[in-house]
């Protein structure tokens, strides 16, 4: 099948081309570096069927990032392929450099410039011919402007590559490589005047930046945003499609167990199929629609070229832990899943950087975790619930900037450089805002509710069946579950939630989070719907304080994350590192919790001075870490570039 | 002699031309090189953060960390216009 490659700089549209030919719904959004893996679907044009090919953007074909290597080694591998070469229409004058690099290596090339409706007066005639390359004019979201790019690769003579030239050595010394550059640039220059391209201003540049990028008012606006955010999914709206949701399926659920009961009479599938089965599936359906509003709103912000501006002003504030502005793309992403942040840490070409970041992304509170607050919140804090789940999540902020301090300081420093490219703020398009907002949650609801479901079942068989394989609940005897629980509960006892059901549902948590809500619910023995108000009754198998549900929280909120994060970061940054991060967590989120339980304890019982007494020292403990780590710096100065060969300083001129 | 002066110095709205980029490692200057950064290409400061600038190079806005800026040597103001 012919291999039909979209390549381009980053942010020119490949993936929303991809999406439109091939009726995807992959990820595409107004900001670099979305793609970070090599696509491949099969589409049809007039019978003949081709395997449409999406890459990571690349700005040349150096590779210096790791995605920009794998997009380049998948170009080198489908030499024999068709390559379009993907240009913003208002981003010539850079984009065409990358093309310019194709045309020597690529022998089936094809120019498509997107957007092509936002420039006027290009002679795409004159540019054709001065390149010596087709170029199509089209707007990647709309199917009817392909169709002339489609009918060209079907006619395509396609050409075998040439044999690989050997290039000199001496071409990548840097003064070579700068003049090339230079030439190469200059040719564009004049190829684009010849051919009557005009832009007005730079493009990314805009007049809401001055308001959007104020020192102070930018901190303000996005302090507003996220409370917006926050107010939408937990508050109201988010609450009352939930409890919508939930009444809806339970009514569903509670007519299929009624009609289940007239012709099933064993109590241990009835109990199974209500508890196990219904009960694992009505705990992800009732919190979809917070998490989908969830996701609307990071898709909203990206899609109109916020997010951008987000890393942009937080910057300075990252350097400051040992970040930098573009760890914060994958830290906004760990709000929504922790496995998905942890690969689009492949962005950053630093493999120092890339494994802080991936160390400290568990801190971020996945959407996964969102269901564990709803409903401990609903049940403790009913008046103030998106309040404290507010504070939940700025808790967890502040522990990861804590951690990164530490980490820089006792890690060498490294000197990343912050490059990004401003994109344009634009409308937002509802439809593809939502499309992808759909396919996230799906993806979620595919990922998740599976292994949920299969984990709900297989936590109902452990909590109701014996070693000896007895039905719990007519034999009377400790189910296998309880058992092991038992064992490991007085660990939590110092937190205040030392109880069998607690256990049980920290343990599934491992798999995956949204496991402790269901896992509570079997155990209590209540459907997803009524384990709020379960919660409170001392009868009940897991109960809890407000102090003691606050202390299971902060547990809930810092351990580590679920198996399929683990190996995620295990694959990216490796399982030193993976484990690393896993200890981590684990100790953070027990010493916080008993502090949290002993702190309250002691505020309750009048000794509030105590708190203020262990509140300082911890503080001043913290500050002695922070200032007195190890602290190593990495300066590249003229010595550390001094090139080999001249053995003077050449200000690097000479190094390859 | 030419008035050279480090990018990061030059004020919000000055355009200057690049003389030469130094003391960065590389990688990244190869990378500058293909954004456009070479000896005598225009660039002209937009907005000034505080630890990023915001420049405008080859029609497109690129935000460039301070230490960076610092490397990059250009010939501003009125040597410029020469």
């Amino acid at each position: 099948m012919q291999k039909i490659i979209l390549a381009g700089n980053p942010n020119t549209g490949k993936t929303t081309l991809f999406n439109t030919l091939s009726h995807s719904r992959e990820h595409a959004s107004n900001w670099h570096g979305v793609t970070i893996s090599v696509k491949e679907k099969p589409i049809k044009f007039e019978k003949e069927e081709y395997m449409l090919c999406d890459i990571p953007g690349l700005y040349s074909l150096g590779g210096y990032s790791f995605e920009e290597k794998l997009a380049i080694e998948y170009l080198e591998k489908n030499k024999d392929a068709v390559v379009v070469c993907l240009l913003d229409a208002n981003n010539l004058r850079r984009n065409l450099f990358l093309a310019l690099e194709l045309k020597e290596r690529v022998p089936n090339l094809l120019l498509a410039i997107n957007m092509a409706k936002e420039i006027k007066g290009l002679n795409k005639e004159k540019l054709e011919e001065l390149l010596g390359l087709k170029i199509f004019l089209i707007d990647a979201r709309k199917r009817k402007s392909l169709s002339g790019l489609l009918e060209e690769i079907k006619n395509m003579s396609i050409q075998k590559p040439a044999a690989k030239k050997e290039t000199p050595k001496e071409e990548f010394l840097i003064a070579k490589f700068e003049k090339r550059c230079a030439d190469s640039f200059k040719t564009i220059d004049s190829v684009l005047d010849k051919s009557g391209y005009k832009t007005k201003g730079f493009y990314g540049e805009s007049r809401a930046d001055k308001i959007l990028l104020n020192p102070v008012l930018s901190f303000v606006i996005f302090a507003c945003v996220m409370g917006f955010i926050f107010f939408l999914t937990f508050g109201s709206v988010g609450s009352f499609l939930s409890g919508f949701v939930s009444d809806v399926f339970e009514k569903i659920f509670t007519l299929v167990m009624n009609w289940l009961q007239t012709f099933v009479k064993s109590e241990v599938v009835l109990k199974f199929i209500k508890e196990g089965v219904f009960g694992g599936a009505l705990t992800i359906l009732t919190f979809m629609p917070q998490i989908m509003l969830l996701f609307f709103c990071l898709n909203f912000l990206e899609d109109i070229g916020y997010l951008s501006r987000v890393a942009l002003m937080f910057d300075g504030v990252f350097k400051k832990i040992g970040l930098t502005g573009r760890s914060a793309f994958s830290l906004i992403m760990g709000f929504g899943c922790t496995t998905t942040a942890v690969l689009t840490t492949r962005n950053l070409d630093n493999d120092k950087l890339r494994k802080r970041t991936a160390i400290l992304l568990p801190f971020m509170t996945c959407s996964a975790k969102l269901p564990i607050f709803a409903v401990i919140c609903s049940a403790f804090f009913t008046k103030h619930k998106a309040l404290m789940v507010f504070i939940f999540y700025m808790l967890s902020i502040l522990l990861m900037i804590l951690v990164a301090l530490i980490m820089k300081g006792m890690g060498k420093q490294t000197e990343e450089t912050f490059m990004l490219e401003l994109p344009k703020y634009r409308f937002p398009n509802m439809k593809k805002i939502c499309l992808n907002a759909m396919g996230s949650a799906i993806d979620f609801f595919i990922r998740v509710g599976g292994v949920l479901l299969l984990s709900s079942m297989v936590v109902f068989l452990l909590y109701n069946f014996s070693f000896n394989l007895s039905f719990v609940p007519l034999s009377g005897e400790k189910s296998i579950l309880e058992v092991v629980a038992n064992l490991l509960k007085h660990i939590f006892t110092p937190l205040g939630f030392g109880t069998t059901g607690a256990v049980i549902a920290i343990i599934s948590g491992l798999i995956a989070k949204e496991m402790v809500v269901s896992s509570l619910a079997i155990v209590n023995g209540v459907m997803a719907g009524g384990l709020a108000e379960s919660l409170l009754l001392t009868s009940s198998p897991v109960h809890f304080s407000p102090l003691s549900a606050i202390s299971f929280l902060v547990f809930i909120l810092l351990y580590p994350p679920c198996m399929s994060a683990f190996f995620a970061m295990k694959r990216e940054v490796g399982l030193k590192c993976a484990l690393k991060s896993f200890f981590l967590q684990l100790s953070i989120a027990y010493v916080m919790s008993a502090l949290v339980y002993w702190m309250g304890r002691l505020g309750l019982g009048n000794l509030w001075w105590l708190d203020i007494i262990i509140f300082l020292a911890l503080a001043i403990f913290v500050f002695l870490v922070v200032k007195y780590s190890k602290r190593r710096k990495t300066i590249y100065s003229l010595e550390t570039i001094k090139c080999q060969r001249c053995k003077e300083k050449c200000h690097g001129d000479n190094i390859i | 002699m030419a008035n050279l002066i480090p990018l990061n110095k030059l004020s919000v709205g000055e355009t200057a031309i690049i003389d030469r980029l130094e003391n960065i490692e590389t990688k990244k200057r190869k990378r500058l090189n293909e954004m456009g950064f070479f000896c005598g290409a225009k660039i002209v400061v937009l907005k000034k953060l505080r630890s990023v600038l915001i420049v405008g190079i080859r029609g497109f806005a690129l935000c460039l960390d301070r230490e960076t800026a610092e490397n990059i040597w250009v010939m501003g103001g009125a040597e410029c216009k020469k």
